[in-house]
């Protein structure tokens, strides 16, 4: 079947992998047993409804769910899930539709929860013990607006998303934001979730355990110290149980902040640049882009670094209770970068307020986060090798995936960050390009970057599953015996996001 | 109306972006039409690019063109500085902050290049409404 998108692209209608969805109860029965349980309103199976959930902005694979339902509270769920495994009917989770890597794409059919449309409720903030707990549907949009108007001394960390993107999916998936060059992975700022396991049972995991019922609101302030069951479904994307409340940590929004700009002249020397900066503990976060990514900010969408321009540009974002806590933190700061320059390395420091209103106004998209950034959505494609990064290894990284993007007329586009003071590092090449005409080609380079980057020893991110069939030749035969033995027991029959991790 | 190239290198997108914000400025416009000169600008650690004012048109050639009327050297942190009003051009010119070779006799070269360049970025550097991130919570 072949159709016409609003922007003119031929496509076509996206097939579903072999998988009798319908084996123990037929479309019809799973369709009124939806009804049953979501009500009418809440379930659809229509082609027009199904389609914008089977593909991603990637080149991932799509495929066709069979039915899309709107739960409106985990009791649905558990219906949801007892059913589901009784008659091995796939449940993938989705929350905002942003998403990368085919994670919400269902492999093999089945039902699409769309927790985004009701189940997107701020249940609590905890002023004192500083967190928030969430049904898996909040977007950063939201949580930020509604921090800035009821709890101005507390902040949230947003990443280089739109205000529309999921926080839950962002920390349980290990997003990185913008604190986390102090914090870490977000996965490291939950305090606790609330899931369903295939057998229907609700399990509440961190400080909340206490008691049979429902958890007490002011309970979710701590993961540890009791076993780490955590682990059992942060980075599954979705193959363990049916995440359907999250506590994620907030901090004090100091009243000082000011971002700084690195502008890096020489292809590796941003590693050093941004190693040390992190080492000094006095920076929020770390991002670099490659040059050619400010360039797409104002309006080139197809940039080519020309001689004696930087190389990168960084932000290392600066917060601080008082003037003299962020006059000394400056001050550390000013003087790694000198001391970086006396190691012959050229990096210039200057003030971002100031630099984007000389320069263009367009390049604060990457301060005043979450935002849509131009240059991520200014073509029907986007993709990348999303990856956590030995840092050591970053000189070596850079040229060689330079190298690939420029071999295959590509403008590099290269974001990396520092996490947790220079423990590890984000290395993440990212793609944009014409789904109807380049995918194949686009395909092809990160492929390659893939190779290169994994050899290098990064590990990938919301990988799609041809990346993690790459990765499972490589990653030992314990580690992976160990995988497939947990999904086996936590899912039986297969039903949460079937074929992710290749399973 | 003054008519302004679209550039490709980060210097002269910087150029764009001050001169584009005072296009329809009848004091720009008195300074710049018709000036015909072939100004190179240095900033430093960055490199030289040519502007070209002829007749109503600006335009930017990245590098040093030979036979240019002017040539201004300037470090990007001082350019920050006096954009921002923490120090006077003249005085970065007698501090040598700020050279400018080329100026002969003609004093009407350096009104000009103070009124086309400096305000310029002073005017864009200064101005309140472009710092709307300020007032974000107030206005989203």
């Amino acid at each position: 079947m072949k159709k016409i998108r609003p922007q003119g692209e031929i496509f076509s209608m996206t097939i579903t992998k072999e998988r009798d969805v319908f084996e123990k109860a037929s479309k019809e029965e799973i369709y009124n047993k939806l009804v049953d349980i979501f009500g009418k309103n809440n379930v659809t199976q229509k082609p027009v409804d199904l389609y914008p959930y089977s593909y991603d902005m990637t080149e991932s694979d799509p495929h066709m769910p069979d039915f899309v339902v709107i739960p409106e509270n985990v009791y649905q769920l558990v219906k949801l899930v007892n059913f589901a495994n009784t008659n091995k009917v796939p449940i993938v989770p989705y929350i905002s539709g942003n998403n990368v890597g085919g994670l919400t794409i269902p492999e093999y059919g089945g039902i699409i929860v769309d927790f985004g449309k009701k189940m997107n409720k701020i249940l609590h903030i905890n002023e004192n013990m500083m967190y928030a707990l969430l049904e898996p549907g909040v977007t950063f949009g939201q949580l930020q607006k509604y921090l800035e108007n009821n709890y101005p001394h507390l902040r949230y960390s947003y990443p280089f998303a739109p205000p529309y993107a999921g926080v839950v999916g962002n920390a349980i998936l290990s997003g990185m934001n913008n604190l986390s060059c102090k914090l870490g992975s977000m996965g490291d700022s939950i305090n606790g979730i609330e899931v369903i396991t295939a057998d229907g049972e609700i399990a509440r995991i961190g400080s909340c355990f206490y008691g049979e019922k429902e958890a007490d609101l002011d309970s979710w302030w701590s993961r540890y110290p009791m076993p780490d069951l955590m682990g059992l479904f942060i980075n599954w994307q979705g193959m363990t149980g049916l995440v359907t409340k999250c506590a994620v940590q907030l901090w004090p929004n100091p009243p000082i902040t000011k971002t700084f700009l690195a502008i890096v002249f020489g292809l590796t020397d941003i590693a050093p640049v941004m190693r040390e900066i992190g080492r000094t503990e006095v920076v929020d976060d770390i991002s670099a882009v490659s040059i050619e990514v400010i360039k797409m900010t104002v309006n080139l969408p197809e940039p080519i670094k020309l001689p004696g321009e930087p190389d990168f540009a960084a932000l290392f974002p600066i917060s601080a209770k008082t003037e003299n806590l962020f006059n000394a933190k400056k001050e550390i700061l000013e003087k790694t970068i000198e001391e970086l320059r006396d190691k012959g390395i050229k990096v210039l420091l200057v003030d971002v307020d100031e630099f984007s209103k000389l320069f263009n106004l367009r390049v604060r998209c990457y301060l005043d986060l979450p935002a849509a950034l131009l240059s991520l959505v200014e073509y029907s494609g986007l993709t990348w090798f999303g990856s956590y990064a030995p840092t050591h290894k970053l000189e070596e990284l850079i040229p060689k995936v330079n190298r690939l993007f420029l071999n295959y007329n590509v403008p590099p586009f290269i974001y990396m960050k520092i996490m947790k003071h220079s423990h590890y590092g984000i290395f993440r090449p990212i793609i944009r390009y014409k789904k109807s005409s380049e995918e194949e080609k686009i395909h092809k380079l990160l492929t390659e970057i893939t190779e290169v980057c994994i050899d290098g020893g990064c590990i990938p991110y919301k990988a799609p599953v041809w990346m993690t069939e790459k990765l499972r030749k490589k990653v030992n035969p314990g580690w992976l015996n160990l995988l497939e033995k947990v999904k086996k027991w936590m899912d039986p029959n297969n039903i949460f996001n079937p074929g992710r991790w290749n399973t | 109306m003054m008519e302004i190239q679209q550039p490709d290198d980060l210097i002269s997108i910087s150029l764009y972006n001050v001169f584009s914000q005072r296009k329809d400025d009848r004091k720009f416009i008195k300074y710049a039409k018709d000036w015909n000169k072939k100004i190179v600008l240095h900033i430093i650690p960055f490199y030289p690019v040519s502007v070209f004012f002829e007749g109503n048109r600006i335009s930017f050639k990245r590098g040093e063109i030979e036979n240019a009327d002017m040539k201004v050297t300037i470090h990007i942190n001082n350019m920050l500085d006096i954009a921002y009003g923490r120090v006077n051009p003249f005085y970065a010119m007698e501090e040598g902050k700020l050279e400018i070779e080329g100026l002969g006799e003609d004093s009407d070269k350096l009104t000009k290049f103070y009124n086309i360049f400096v305000v310029s970025m002073e005017q864009v550097a200064q101005e309140p409404n472009l710092n709307y991130y300020e007032i974000k919570k107030q206005t989203r």
